[in-house]
């Protein structure tokens, strides 16, 4: 090209001129959107707006430069310089043209330097640069300044990092609960709060926060704290729960966070159970030698191996028992969590006598690492009857109530004695009918007896001596509800006649053992001697070998003998010593205390039976125990009302929670209601939270017994009504 | 003719006898070949007449046709597309939600004055409100009930009462069948629950706690356990001035020891005196009874053998005393004698001999923890007596009775040993009946407590009766003067601006209080009523409709006709037959009334 390189240079400059007026344009406009999509996006949408909205004003610019063409050149040389003569554009054609427009080429040419006194840039545009750039800072201030309805700004603050502004949150949180080690129950972990754990178990929690706080403890609502410490990627702290509680996560800029639960499942206590024998008092056969109790423990977690038996013996009766013990650890088999205790017990090595009992209880132990729980289970009694061992041959037993036949032995007593006093008066007839018939009476009282002492019959069994006749009892002898046997009536001759001949003395039916023994010694000595002695009046024999009834017995057939013989008076004193005897048999298992603290005083004789009422001082009524409110309960409970015009007074949050505290066992959730105190504590404004605590506090209360209301009377016309009716 | 009317009917009629008169006198005036046919002179003198008719007829247009429509009211509940039939309008009151092609109202005064002359208002919806009630009572009212709105539609909530005294929430559920109600302590325990049936009635019983205001609540759930409504309900306990109470026992025993320990923990005033014999008595209320000391009981408790062992002045002053106001308490313990028979008739009570003990049940369904003992009463026939059963048994069997005589009330009490209740834990079941036998006998006060009447809610009206003159409310925003109407018996009304507690105070002292519930709470009941008001407004007679039934007719026509008139005039009066004379028209006055 022939151009010369000034005119280039005016259209480069031009060119130049074009493209920055539109980048000055572009780049505010640029830079606005791109803060707006920051604002809006974010960074990574905000780069790319920005690549793309400078690629654009570039992309402008360079469209607006291009325009500058060599036409534009031409026609703006044409129209600026005058000296040019409009025939610029023969400087940019072919160097070697002929003619006329050679001849201007030549003539332009040599006025070349007047182009350089013009300047063709177009002007900037300050108009639209300057509403370009206010615009765009107006947008930029805006997008920087805009109120974040979404915290999006805090978001923000947060990626960046270690920032002084902004809440602090918890962002992840884990709770390892480990159960003690006895429970045998696996370590587990959790994600909530609310946590739930066998008593002992080790809590560890370990939490992140969305930036370090400072101070984080966890906070108890009956007033513990625990520090978080650094562990790993957050904070960290471990507990041993025993109790149930309340807690919550505090922080130094923490929002308040309610409180979370922490429920401890508490150890439950061994459960002993018998298993056999069915029921708790059993009695003994008469031909058990051997007693084995089988009892059963279950527990929650399980029970020590080695449990304890507890075996007692006792002997005697009512009020003179005496009892021996001994403990005796017993293993058990089975799993932990259910074991059976079995041991037998040999009766006669235990040392158990007739009439007395062997109480074995069992005593387990749970595993619990603080301390096992002892628990006693229940008493397996076996009882030895008193009279299964007399009967012997007998199944079956004897009843052991004595009916008090007192007044029939007192009754023959008192009649005897009448008769000694009308002897007179009678003629010997009547006087030997009548001792007759008191020997009945006294034989029957005498059979009565001797049921209990497992005779059928007279004339069988022990502590009864032989008939005094010379026939042998011929079989099985009769029950004795007949009429006297007139075998009765030659024994007062023969006895009277006293004639030496006892050989009529029969063998007592020897097959008795004990008493039965002595019988035959006695009869040995009636058959091959001669006793004047009464066999009961025993002074040759023991006397502890025969019971106190048979002794009785004893002395009731001596009486009745010396009745039906008609000798009353003989027989008084044998009848006095068969009461004696019985009185001792009835209330030789008593003892006899006197009532402490019951002294009336001492009754005046000269008042007594007069009808004389001076003096009854008659004392109040007894006060009645009235328990009132708790007061503590009471000022909350005004505290809190929540109607109008009422004085505002503050509530006692603090009294109340001791109060809480102190009294766990009487309400029903104590937990909700520190739940509760802490809630208005944390938020002292908030009207549901104080709701919620009155009705807490009104159920803390005890129910109130119903009182009597007012009626209301009638109004005044009423009563005007009313008593014109009447 | 009204006075407006008049004066614009001369002022016409003087501009058209004028206008006539000056084209008269101009015809005559003028030349005769100046005048113009006579016809153009009449037709003036026509139009002229015609002209002022119109004008006349534009001020006081004739009434139109009679109007062939009435109002369609939408309130509450009202759909959003209603048919109208021709001629009628359709008017959306605020509560009505969005109604398409409604005019909007505030209330259905006002659109009664901007609709003149409605014969008939057709309710569309749940019903009327009571302010738009009073306003639509002299208009002929048709309703067409809509289906009984699901929730709770009547709620009898209890008055104030002693601590511990039973109380009883009644009410009816409709739509909710198979469902629960329950009573809800201020803690969140359930107290009481009842399955509801058909009709929906359901009745629920708990005790009143420590004296204060408690809120309880009623929640009714749906068989499939879903919470169909939640209502608050206040309820309070006073504690009230104690009665004197005592009790003459003609032998120490369980009962009167028993009655001792409730009436002292329970706060009421009671001496007890036991006859030893022969004029010994234990304890500090023996003493000879006279009117004095009557003056002072508020209850007398006497069993048969201390009656009579009372002399006939006592006797008599017992009499006095009870037809003066006290309380008797006639409590047999053994067979009764003829004397005391014929006493105790005189008292209002025919009792037979009574000398055998009949067992009473008292258990009262599945929920006690403790079932009570089968106690025993004494042989004697209440029922047949005419008196008000106080307390009676699972059989229906009436253990307690009372009777008035003059001012006061004989009662008399059967169980032979309600201390068995307290010796087997049921000490609230012996609370409860001697509570409310004490309470039918005692004395009566002056003083009433403030009785609210239905149930209190935010922004709707309720009245307060039985208010001593001075008496104010009390709320949370301030304090507003309640002003009783002697008439209806010391009743007034309050309409609850806010939610919460409020009290009634008067002379300093707060006299009663009650809670409003939150406007969200008991929309079924509020719709319930104002359904059945609705109903009962529209079922009183047609009334005579009062304002015109005929539309006012439009002026525009005549108007028009007027402006034709007008033109036609100054056509015909700018023609002139004749020689014409550009300069000076000639126009005759346009007679234009001067309005």
């Amino acid at each position: 090209m022939s151009a010369s390189p000034i005119l280039l240079d005016l259209q480069r400059a031009a060119r130049a001129r074009a493209a920055l007026n539109m980048l000055a344009i572009g780049a505010p406009l640029a830079l606005a959107g791109t803060a707006v999509i920051w604002r809006t996006a974010g960074w990574p949408a905000a780069t790319v707006m920005a690549a793309v909205t400078l690629a654009a004003t570039f992309g402008v610019a360079w469209l607006r430069a291009r325009r500058l063409d060599r036409g534009w050149l031409i026609a703006a040389l044409d129209a600026r310089l005058a000296a040019f003569e409009d025939s610029s554009g023969l400087l940019f054609e072919a160097d070697d043209k002929p003619g006329l427009a050679g001849l201007q080429r030549r003539r332009l040419e040599a006025r070349i330097a007047e182009a350089r006194t013009i300047d063709l840039r177009p002007p900037w545009a300050r108009r639209e640069i300057l509403a370009a750039w206010v615009a765009a800072a107006m947008v930029v201030a805006a997008s920087l300044l805009w109120p974040s309805a979404t915290g999006s700004v805090a978001s923000e603050a947060g990626e960046r990092g270690a920032d002084s502004i902004g809440p602090v949150r918890v962002v992840e949180q884990r709770i390892r609960i480990t159960p003690p080690a006895y429970t045998g129950l696996p370590a587990r972990e959790q994600s909530e709060l609310d946590i739930e754990a066998p008593a002992g178990s080790r809590i560890e929690w370990v939490l992140a926060f969305s930036r370090t706080p400072k101070d984080a403890r966890l906070a108890f609502v009956d007033g513990g704290t625990i520090a978080l410490g650094e562990a790993g990627t957050g904070l960290s702290a471990a507990y041993t729960a025993t109790e149930p509680t309340l807690y919550r996560i505090e922080a130094v800029g923490l929002r308040r966070r309610p409180l979370n639960r922490l429920e401890v499942i508490a150890d439950a206590p061994p459960v002993v159970s018998l298993i056999s024998p069915d029921s708790q008092l059993t009695l003994a056969t008469a031909s058990q030698t051997a007693w084995t109790p089988v009892f059963e423990a279950t527990d929650d977690y399980g029970v020590q191996a080695t449990a304890a038996l507890r075996v007692t013996v006792t002997e005697g009766e009512g009020e003179a028992t005496t009892s021996r013990t001994r403990t005796v650890p017993i293993r058990g088999e089975g799993e932990p969590k259910r074991r059976r205790y079995a041991l037998p017990l040999n009766l006669a090595r235990e040392g158990l006598a007739p009439g007395g009992d062997l109480i074995v209880q069992l005593i387990v132990r749970d595993q619990r690492a603080g301390g096992p729980q002892e628990v006693e289970g229940p008493s397996a009694i076996l009882r030895w009857p008193r009279d299964v061992g007399l009967a012997e041959g007998l199944d079956g037993m004897a009843a052991s109530t004595m009916p008090a036949y007192f007044r029939s032995q007192r009754q023959i007593i008192i009649d005897a004695e009448a008769l000694i006093a009308e002897r007179a008066r009678l003629t010997a007839e009547d006087f030997l009918d009548r001792s007759n018939g008191l020997g009945n009476d006294q034989a029957q009282l005498r059979l009565r007896y001797g049921q209990f002492m497992g005779e059928e019959s007279e004339g069988a069994g022990s502590g009864v001596l032989a008939l005094p006749t010379n026939d042998a009892p011929a079989g099985p002898a009769l029950p004795l509800h007949d009429a006297e046997t007139p075998a009765a009536a030659p024994a007062p001759e023969h006895h009277a006649d006293d004639g030496h001949d006892h050989s009529g003395h029969d063998d007592a039916p020897g097959a008795d053992t004990g008493a039965a023994a002595v019988d035959g010694a006695m009869d040995v000595v009636r058959q091959f001697g001669h006793v004047h002695d009464d066999s009961d009046a025993a002074t040759l024999f023991d006397p502890g070998t025969r019971s106190t009834l048979a002794l009785a017995l004893d002395a009731m057939w001596a009486s009745e003998r010396a009745l039906r013989q008609g000798l009353p008076s003989e027989a008084l004193p044998h009848a006095n010593r068969a009461l004696d005897l019985l009185k001792d048999a009835q209330q030789a298992t008593r003892v006899f205390l006197p009532r402490t603290g019951s002294g009336p005083p001492p009754i005046d004789p000269s008042r007594r039976l007069t009808g004389d009422r001076e003096d009854i001082a008659v004392g109040p009524l007894p006060p009645v125990s009235v328990t009132g409110l708790d007061p503590v309960l009471v000022d909350a409970w005004t505290a809190l009302d929540a109607r109008p015009g009422r004085p505002a007074a503050p509530v006692p949050l603090d009294a109340l929670a001791q109060w809480a505290r102190r009294n766990r066992e009487r309400l029903a959730d104590p937990l909700a209601l520190l739940a509760a105190i802490d809630a208005v504590r944390g938020d002292p404004d908030c009207a549901d939270c104080r709701r919620r605590l009155r009705g807490l506090v009104w159920s803390a209360f005890d129910p109130p017994p119903a009182t009597a209301t007012r009626r209301p009377g009638p109004t005044v016309r009423g009563a005007r009504y009313l008593e014109a009716l009447r | 003719m009204s006075g407006a009317a008049g004066i614009a009917a001369l002022l016409i009629a003087l501009a058209v006898i004028g206008g006539g008169v000056s084209l008269g006198m101009k015809r005559r005036r003028a030349e005769a070949a100046e005048r113009g046919p006579i016809w153009r002179f009449a037709l003036l003198l026509v139009l002229q007449v015609a002209a002022g008719l119109a004008v006349w007829l534009t001020l006081f247009p004739p009434p139109g046709g009679p109007r062939a429509g009435g109002l369609v009211v939408a309130t509450a509940g009202a759909p959003k597309e209603i048919d109208v039939g021709v001629g009628d309008t359709l008017i959306a009151l605020p509560q009505a939600g969005e109604v398409t092609g409604a005019e909007r109202a505030p209330d259905l005064a006002t659109a009664l004055r901007r609709h003149p002359g409605v014969a008939a208002i057709r309710v569309v919806g749940q019903g009327l409100t009571a302010r738009d009630r009073a306003a639509g009572v002299d208009r002929a009212v048709r309703f067409d009930p809509p289906p009984l709105p699901v929730g709770v539609i009547a709620l009898d909530t209890p008055g104030p009462g002693a601590p511990g005294t039973p109380f009883a929430l009644a009410g009816r559920v409709n739509g909710v069948d198979g469902g629960l109600a329950e009573l809800i302590s201020p803690a969140g325990e359930v107290l009481a629950r009842q399955r509801l049936a058909d009709p929906g009635e359901f009745s629920l019983a708990a005790a009143r706690g420590v004296a204060g205001v408690a809120l309880y609540q009623l929640r009714i759930a749906s068989a499939d356990e879903r919470v169909v409504e939640t209502l608050d309900v206040g309820i309070e306990s006073v504690a009230v001035q104690p009665p004197r109470v005592r009790v003459l026992a003609g032998a120490p025993g369980p009962e009167p020891r028993f009655l001792r320990d409730w009436a002292e923990r329970s706060g009421v005033d009671l001496e007890v005196s036991y006859a030893l014999g022969a004029d010994a008595a234990l304890g500090g209320a023996g003493g000879r009874l006279g009117s004095g000391t009557l003056g002072e009981t508020d209850v007398l408790v006497v069993d048969e053998r201390r009656w009579e062992a009372l002399s006939e002045a006592e006797k008599s002053a017992v009499r006095g005393a009870v037809a003066d106001g006290m309380g008797l308490l006639l409590r047999p313990t053994g067979p009764l004698s003829a004397g005391t028979r014929r006493d105790w008739a005189s008292l209002g009570f025919v009792l037979g001999v009574g000398d055998g003990e009949v067992p009473v049940n008292l258990t009262e369904g599945e929920d006690a923890a403790i079932d009570p003992p089968t106690l025993s009463r004494r042989d004697l026939d209440l029922a047949a007596s005419g008196a008000v059963t106080v307390a009676s048994d699972a059989e229906s069997e009436v253990l307690t009775a009372w009777r008035p005589v003059g001012r006061g009330r004989v009662g008399v009490w059967t169980l032979a040993d309600s201390y068995a209740l307290v010796l087997t834990g049921r000490s609230d079941l012996h609370a409860r009946l001697w509570a409310e036998t004490i309470s039918a006998l005692a004395r009566p006060v002056e003083r009433a407590p403030v009785r609210v009447e239905g149930w209190p809610r935010q922004g709707e009206r309720l009245a307060l009766c039985d208010l001593p003159p001075d008496a104010e409310l009390v709320g949370p925003q301030g304090v507003a003067a309640l002003i009783p109407d002697s008439r209806s018996g010391g009743c007034a009304a309050a309409w609850p601006s806010s939610n919460g507690w409020m009290s009634v105070r008067a002379g300093g002292d707060v006299i009663g209080s009650f809670h409003a519930a939150p406007t969200d709470q008991g929309r079924a009941l509020t719709a319930y009523g104002d359904r059945q008001a609705t109903i009962a407004l529209s079922g009183e007679a047609r009334r005579e409709v009062q304002a015109g039934s005929t539309t006012p007719g439009s002026s525009w026509p005549w108007f028009a006709t007027w402006l034709a008139l007008m033109t036609a005039l100054w056509v015909v009066e700018r023609r002139r037959f004749g020689p014409a004379d550009d300069a000076a028209p000639v126009a005759t006055p346009n007679p234009e009334p001067s309005h």
